[in-house]
C-alpha cells in the first residue's frame, strides 16, 4: 500500500514503530528498503511531482499488499518496508525492482531511462529509533547512489535478534543417560536462544511441577515409557491445553515401530528418536527447530 | 482319631528350635538387604562421581583418566550401568569402539570368571555384556564354554550372536549345519540382526540350509526390505517349493519394487490361491491402466481371499473406485460384485 504520508511524518513513525513491535512478538523480521534514484539530475525540475508520483504508483505495483510505501516529499526517494523479509528477499526483491523499471512502458515517463540504488536494513528487534533507522538507512542510501546504479548497501545495526529463553525439560528415568542428555544440550551454541533445562525422571514429577505453566517456547525431550506417568500420558496432558503450540515435543523410544511412530505423530510429537540414537542428530534437530521458530 | 503325643517339653524346645532359624533367616535377610542397599548405594554414588569424567573422555575432551578403571566389584558393576545407558541410548561408532577397547582390557577378567560359574545367572550376564560391550578377546573362551557345560537354548542362543559378531566364517559354516533347533522367533531374531555380507554368504548355501529355515530367511529379507537381494528372490519364483515361491512373493511385496510385469503373469494361473492373493497385492504396484484386466481375473476368483485381495487393490488406486462401479454395473458374476460393493462401502 501507498502511505499518504512521508517517511518524515509522525504517523510514519508511529506505523514503523508498530511493525518493529511486532517483529519480536511474531518472531518474523521486516525490512526497510530504502530507494533512490541514481539519475535524478536528469529528471525535468518542473515535473518533479508528477514523476514521483508516477514511481510511487509503480513501486506499488511492484510490491504486496502487506507492504507499504513511504514517499520522501519533493525528493525521488521512497521508504519501503517489506513485510514477513529479511535481507535476503529484499535483495531478491530490489533485483527484480531493477529488471522491471527498465520497462519503459510500466512507467511510461517519455522514454526516460531511470535507474535505482538502494539500502537495506533488515529490522529483527524492536531496539533502536525510528530516527537512527532513517538516519542510517539514508546514509547507506548516500553511500549506495554514489557507487553507481543498481547497487546495494545493507545496514546491520537493526538486524540483530533478541535474546529468547527456551525452557527445555527432559524426561528420562536412566540417570546417566538423562545426564548425557542435558550437557549435551547445554553444550549447543544457538544464535539467539538461550537455554533453561530442567531434569525430570518421570512424566508425573514433570506434570506435578509448575515449570511448564510459563508462556516460554518449551522444549520437552521425553522417553515414550516412564515410570508412573509414561511421555505419552504427558504428551495428550499438554496438547489439550490451550497454549499447547508453545510446547515443541521430541519423543524417544526403544521400539522400532512405524504403528508406534504414526500413533506419536498423530497425538502431536513433532519428532521422534528411535533408540540408540546418534546425539548429533539430536542437537542439529533442535537446532533446526529453533531456527524455524523465526521466519 | 489318632494323636500324635507330644510333651510339652519337646513342643517348646521345637518352637524354640524354630524360632532361633527364623530369627537367623530374618537376620540374615536384613543383612543381605542392607548389604545390597550400601553396595547400590555406592554404586550410585560412584556413577555420580565418574558420569562427568566418562562424558568428557568419550567426547574427546580428555585422553582415559587412570581413575576411570575401575578397581573392585562395584566399581566394575557401576561402570557397566555408564557402559549400558551409552550403548542403549546412543548411537555412536567412536564411543562403541572406545567401550570396546576398555572393556577387553580391563573387565575382560571379571566377565571370565562369570562364564566358568556353575551359576545359570552369572553366565547369561557375562555372554549378555560381551555381546554389548563386544568383548572379542572372549571369543574363544565361549567356544570353551560349549564343550565344559551343558548349555541351556538361551546360552545357545547368545552364543550364536557371538559368534556371528567375532567369527563370521566359522559361524556361517556353523550356522548352515545347526545342531540347535531355534524357534521361529530366535532364527529371525538372529538374521534381523546379521550384516547384509552374512545374510549375502547364507543366500549361497540355501540348499544346505533346512527348509523352514530357508523360510525364515526368505521372510526376513522382506522384513528387512533388502533390495540387494530382489534378483534372488524374483529367480525364487520359479522355485518348484510352493511356500517358497509365495514366501518369495510376500518379501517382494515387502520390499515395494516391481518392475517387470512379466515375472508375475503366471500367477494368474498359479494352482494355489495364495499365490493369487499375492499376485494381487502385487500388481498393487503397478498404474492400473496397466493391470487392470488381470485384477478383474482375480476379482472374479474362486477363493474368497484373492478377489477380496483384488476389489482391495482395484479400490486404493487412482480412479479404482470408478472402474469398481462399472465392473458391478456390467458384469455378471454375483460373488464378485459382492466383492466390490464391499470394497466400495456406504457409497454404492
Amino acid at each position: 500500500m501507498i502511505s499518504k504520508y512521508s517517511y518524515g511524518h509522525t504517523v510514519t513513525k508511529q506505523i514503523i514503530n508498530a511493525l518493529k513491535a511486532h517483529v519480536v512478538r511474531s518472531r518474523t523480521a521486516i525490512a526497510a528498503v530504502f530507494l533512490g534514484v541514481y539519475n535524478e539530475s536528469e529528471f525535468d525540475v518542473e515535473r518533479l511531482p508528477e514523476t514521483l508520483e508516477k514511481i510511487t504508483v509503480f513501486l506499488k505495483n511492484e510490491t504486496r499488499n502487506t507492504d507499504m510505501v513511504f514517499s520522501f516529499a519533493g525528493k525521488l526517494k521512497w521508504l519501503i518496508i517489506l513485510s514477513q523479509s529479511g535481507e535476503r528477499e529484499a535483495t531478491a526483491f530490489l533485483r527484480r525492482l531493477y529488471v522491471s523499471v527498465k520497462n519503459n512502458d510500466i512507467l511510461d515517463l517519455e522514454n526516460q531511462e531511470i535507474l535505482f540504488s538502494a539500502s537495506v536494513a533488515e529490522i529483527g528487534n524492536d531496539e533502536g529509533s525510528f530516527e537512527k533507522l532513517v538516519t542510517e538507512g539514508t546514509l547507506a542510501l548516500t553511500e549506495s547512489l554514489s557507487k553507481g546504479p543498481e547497487q546495494i548497501e545493507y545496514v546491520t545495526t537493526f538486524k540483530k535478534r533478541p535474546l529468547e529463553t527456551v525452557k527445555v525439560s527432559i524426561l528420562e528415568e536412566n540417570d546417566v543417560f538423562r545426564k548425557v542428555l542435558y550437557r549435551t544440550i547445554e553444550n549447543l551454541n544457538l544464535n539467539n536462544f538461550e537455554t533453561e533445562i530442567k531434569e525430570f525422571q518421570d512424566g508425573y514429577e514433570f506434570l506435578e511441577s509448575d515449570w511448564y505453566f510459563s508462556s516460554h517456547t518449551h522444549l520437552i525431550i521425553m522417553n515414550d515409557i516412564l515410570p508412573r506417568q509414561s511421555g505419552l500420558d504427558v504428551l495428550h496432558k499438554i496438547r489439550m491445553l490451550p497454549n499447547n503450540k508453545k510446547f515443541i515435543v521430541f519423543m524417544m523410544t526403544k521400539r522400532s515401530s512405524e504403528e508406534d511412530m504414526i500413533y506419536a505423530y498423530e497425538s502431536g510429537a513433532d519428532n521422534y528418536f528411535i533408540k540408540p540414537f546418534n546425539l548429533r542428530l539430536l542437537e542439529v534437530e533442535i537446532k533446526r527447530t529453533l531456527e524455524r521458530l523465526w521466519t | 482319631m489318632d494323636i500324635i503325643k507330644i510333651s510339652i517339653d519337646t513342643l517348646i524346645k521345637g518352637i524354640g528350635v524354630l524360632s532361633f532359624i527364623l530369627i537367623l533367616l530374618s537376620v540374615h535377610i536384613v543383612i543381605k538387604s542392607s548389604k545390597e542397599k550400601a553396595e547400590a548405594g555406592k554404586i550410585k554414588a560412584y556413577i555420580q562421581n565418574k558420569q562427568d569424567l566418562w562424558y568428557q573422555y568419550f567426547n574427546d575432551e580428555i585422553v582415559l583418566p587412570v581413575e576411570l578403571i575401575p578397581n573392585n566389584d562395584i566399581e566394575i558393576k557401576a561402570t557397566e550401568e555408564i557402559f549400558l545407558a551409552y550403548i542403549k541410548n546412543i548411537s555412536n561408532s567412536t564411543i562403541e569402539e572406545k567401550i570396546r577397547k576398555f572393556s577387553n582390557q580391563y573387565l575382560r577378567q571379571y566377565y571370565s570368571g562369570f562364564l566358568l560359574s556353575r551359576k545359570w545367572s552369572l553366565r547369561m550376564n557375562a555372554l549378555y555384556r560381551i555381546i554389548d560391550f563386544k568383548i572379542d578377546s572372549l571369543a574363544p573362551e565361549c567356544k570353551k564354554l560349549e564343550k565344559r557345560t551343558k548349555l541351556s537354548p538361551e546360552e545357545h542362543f547368545q552364543l550364536m550372536i557371538i559368534y556371528s559378531m567375532f567369527n563370521e566364517t566359522d559361524f556361517i559354516k556353523e550356522f548352515a549345519n545347526l545342531s540347535v533347533r531355534l524357534s521361529e522367533y530366535e532364527y529371525k531374531k538372529l538374521l534381523v540382526g546379521f550384516k547384509s555380507e552374512i545374510l549375502e554368504h547364507l543366500m549361497h548355501q540355501m540348499k544346505e540350509l533346512p527348509m523352514i529355515y530357508r523360510h525364515y530367511f526368505i521372510d526376513i529379507l522382506g522384513i528387512r526390505r533388502e533390495l540387494g537381494f530382489l534378483p534372488f528372490l524374483e529367480k525364487n519364483l520359479s522355485h518348484n517349493n510352493t511356500e517358497i515361491r509365495i514366501r518369495s512373493l510376500k518379501a517382494i511385496n515387502e520390499i515395494g519394487i516391481v518392475s517387470n510385469l512379466d515375472k508375475y503373469k503366471p500367477f494368474l494361473k498359479a494352482s494355489q490361491w495364495e499365490e493369487r492373493l499375492m499376485l494381487a497385492k502385487i500388481l498393487g504396484a503397478f498404474p492400473l491402466e496397466q493391470v487392470y484386466t488381470y485384477l478383474e481375473e482375480l476379482l472374479q476368483d474362486e477363493n474368497w481371499w484373492v478377489r477380496s485381495q483384488a476389489a482391495q487393490t482395484i479400490g486404493k488406486s487412482k480412479d479404482g473406485k470408478s472402474r469398481l462401479k462399472t465392473f458391478i454395473a456390467t458384469a455378471q458374476d454375483q460373488y464378485a460384485i459382492d466383492m466390490a460393493r464391499e470394497v466400495l462401502g456406504g457409497e454404492y
